[in-house]
């Protein structure tokens, strides 16, 4: 059977009844027979960059109640906030402030809550990664305010050599340990803790050794590197762009 | 019978056992047999209108299939013809059943031909009416499996493209470098202020190609150096170099051969090595229309970022700037500091004819349009009396603004001749665009909350316009039809 193609019939007679605005809330009209497909279909793939002007305020606050937001979403909701209340208009300005307030609180809470199992159980491992990871979080939150950045980083450092005090330090603890210490610029540092660990043939690795050498000003290492990273077949495609740069793979 | 009903009565059928219903069927005619006892003058109940022995064989036909019918036909024959003598024995012995039972057979026979007809072939009727419905239950029941099998597919599938989707949507809402996030931010280069237009790119520079810290520098033709003109992420230790030999440095080396340079080519040029102060990651020649003003430079960015897509994306913005940035020089150019208003930073009368004039001549040249549209807050001479005059002008910073937003950074404003009054060029408009604009402004104004010392203030806007054509093509008569239009608006 030939399946019907969509027409616009729907967006002329869209000033009638419930109009969804929201790609969610279409679907849901549809299950409730009140919307047809057109309607889903069209704010699905109507989504926009979040941060591009003129701002759509509703979006925003949409994304923010959400729950399971990524820390790139949140750096990128509190820039977009702190381009916001800088407007002129008090009440836009006010939802940027209570916006970026209810970022921070998050983390905030988020940091409490594992202080507090921290507290019942301080040798978890687990517990002790997770708070490393959300006070490094919070650093990149605040990477434009070099106090509050540093102290987060701190912070997150201190918790993380308590995982290597435990000897309970694996791959992804060392991940975290080497992008703290190249945050707090420390390279030389992070370069030793690399250079340490017995994980050869991690091509992430082997890039993250990259990057510390690029910082490091010492390029004909990086390139290297690079070298050696074109004998793994399985690359992510950050890496391979930026292997495609340097070695042309 | 519905279907649903019978579907259960299978479902019931199915569950028991043959004996168990074989026993249950024995039990309810015993007791058929039983209570026939109680009417000795009435063997089989063939004398009563309603025959239980027949009507209950009936049901069990309908209910447990034709089989268990004839089983209950028979045993209804056996009760009748052996128990149910046996019984009037027992309680009534007065009544010689044993010497007569060949007589009470023979009269039974007789008795119940019509009602054992109508048994036999009703069980076998009902029988089969309950074997179709039985046959198109299975059938439903079928069917109904094969569908709760597709709604729990079904079930599946929507569940993961609604994660797929959820997960296309986050991405799409969090690309932070897309051709529509560009050429929004290519608008906010139009800026007639150049530190604006230039920190602007340097913003977008920052969020296309993910650089923590760059700069722009300015190339002296006459002292041959490199003076920085704005900056992002600066104000570490160091970054307190504010001009550069053009011989002596990368960026004069951009300068002096408008080519790209990129750190990995420290790997290759010995002559760029020695010019390294381990300062520059890219650094690109920055046009100003054809010829190149200066250089901008990547200071610091993650290392993920350093590749031929960011490499690409910021020639793709250096390109895009080149016409802003020229515009943005000769405004420079033209207006001076001084002439600006220190409240407004808006340029004065006076600078607004210069400019009028040349890009009057400049829409001619390019065969183009331009409009003008002066504004006039009528109630500017009561509010300055009740918060004094430079409230008032401070509101309008804000009304420019939202001008500004609503051409897409496109309009160019000025002080007009009184006070209460800006103007505004509007180059690649006609008559009929500068009305919907105006239109617009008038709608956003009074939809927006005018304050002035946290006093909420009513802003009482007129809006005259005008644009080039075949009758109008001086600057004079430009203004002379928008300042008609206005002064209409006061009569």
């Amino acid at each position: 059977m030939k399946e019907k193609s969509l027409d616009f019939e729907y967006f002329k007679r869209a000033r009638e009844g419930f109009r969804p605005r929201t790609a969610a809330a279409a679907l849901k009209g549809i299950h409730e027979r009140k919307l047809p497909i057109e309607a889903f279909v069209y704010l699905g793939t109507s989504v926009k960059p979040l941060n591009e002007k003129p701002y759509d305020l509703e979006e925003i606050e949409r994304v923010l109640a959400k729950r399971d937001i990524t820390v790139d979403t949140y750096i990128l909701l509190n820039r977009i906030f702190e381009d916001l209340i800088k407007s002129f208009d008090q009440e836009i300005a006010l939802f940027a402030a209570e916006g970026m307030n209810a970022i921070e609180d998050r983390y905030n809470k988020r940091i409490e809550r594992l202080k507090d199992e921290l507290g019942k159980n301080p040798t978890n491992a687990e517990n002790l990664y997770q708070l490393a990871l959300a006070y490094y979080e919070s650093a990149l939150l605040n990477s434009d305010k070099e106090a509050i950045e540093s102290f987060y980083l701190r912070e997150a450092f201190s918790y993380v050599k308590e995982i290597v005090r435990l000897k309970k330090f694996g791959r992804r603890e060392l991940l975290l340990f080497v992008n703290i210490l190249i945050a707090l610029k420390m390279y030389d540092q992070a370069f030793k803790v690399l250079d340490s660990v017995k994980l050869e043939g991690d091509p992430e690795i082997i890039f993250l050794k990259a990057k510390v050498e690029f910082y490091r000003k010492n390029l004909s290492e990086v390139f290297q590197y690079c070298v050696e990273l074109t004998q793994y077949e399985s690359l992510s495609e950050e890496i391979r762009r930026v292997l495609t740069f340097w070695v042309g793979y | 019978m519905n279907t649903s009903m019978l579907y259960i009565s299978i479902k019931l059928a199915k569950n028991q056992s043959p004996f168990k219903i074989i026993g249950e069927i024995s039990l309810f005619f015993f007791i058929i047999g039983v209570v026939n006892v109680f009417f000795p003058e009435n063997p089989g109940f063939l004398g009563f209108l309603f025959n239980p022995y027949v009507a209950f064989s009936l049901i069990v036909a309908s209910y447990y299939g034709k089989y268990y019918g004839f089983y209950s036909i028979l045993l209804s024959a056996a009760i009748v013809g052996i128990f149910f003598p046996l019984g009037i024995m027992v309680f009534y012995p007065e009544r010689g059943m044993v010497e007569n039972i060949f007589d009470y057979w023979n009269s039974i026979w007789e008795a119940s031909l019509l009602p054992l007809t109508v048994g036999i072939s009703g069980v076998y009727i009902f029988g089969l009416i309950r074997d179709a419905h039985l046959s198109r239950a299975k059938r439903d029941r079928e069917k109904l499996r094969q569908i709760a099998v597709d709604k729990a597919v079904l079930k599946q599938e929507v569940r993961a493209l609604k994660l797929v989707n959820s997960e296309l949507e986050k991405r799409v809402y969090g690309q932070e470098d897309s051709l529509t996030t560009l050429y929004t931010r290519i608008q906010d280069f139009q800026s007639v202020n150049l530190n604006r237009a230039l920190s602007s790119i340097l913003e977008t520079v920052s969020q296309f190609t993910g650089a923590t810290k760059c700069s722009i520098w300015e190339y002296n033709q006459e002292t041959k150096t490199l003076e920085l003109r704005s900056s992002y992420g600066w104000g570490g230790e160091g970054d307190t170099v504010a001009t550069l030999p053009a011989s002596e440095c990368i960026e004069g080396w951009v300068v002096r051969n408008n080519t790209t340079f990129s750190v990995k080519m420290l790997l290759q040029y010995e002559n760029l090595r020695r010019m390294d102060r381990g300062r520059n990651l890219f650094t690109a020649p920055l046009l100003a229309g054809r010829r190149v003003w200066g250089v901008i430079n990547i200071e610091e960015m993650p290392f993920e970022r350093y590749n031929v897509y960011t490499e690409k994306m910021l020639q793709l913005i250096i390109a895009l700037s080149a016409t802003a940035l020229e515009k943005a020089i000769e405004y420079e150019s033209i207006v001076k500091q001084e002439d600006t208003n220190p409240i407004t930073k808006l340029p004065s009368y006076t600078n607004f004819m210069t400019i009028l004039e040349n890009r009057i001549e400049r829409a001619r040249v390019e065969h183009g349009t331009l409009s003008v549209i002066i504004v006039e807050v009528r109630n500017f001479g009561l509010l300055s009396e009740m918060y004094g005059k430079r409230e008032v002008l401070g509101l309008f910073v804000s009304l420019v603004g939202i001008m500004q937003e609503l051409s897409e950074n496109k309009g160019r404003f000025f002080h007009y001749k009184n006070d209460n009054q800006i103007v505004m060029i509007y180059p690649n408009i006609d008559f009929d665009g500068a009305s919907l604009y105006s239109l617009d402004v008038l709608d956003r104004i009074n939809n927006t909350t005018w304050e002035i010392k946290g006093n909420k203030v009513q802003l009482d806007l007129i809006l005259g316009y005008s644009s080039l054509s075949e009758k109008i093509e001086e600057a004079d008569q430009l203004l002379e039809v928008a300042e008609n239009l206005l002064e209409m608006q006061k009569m």
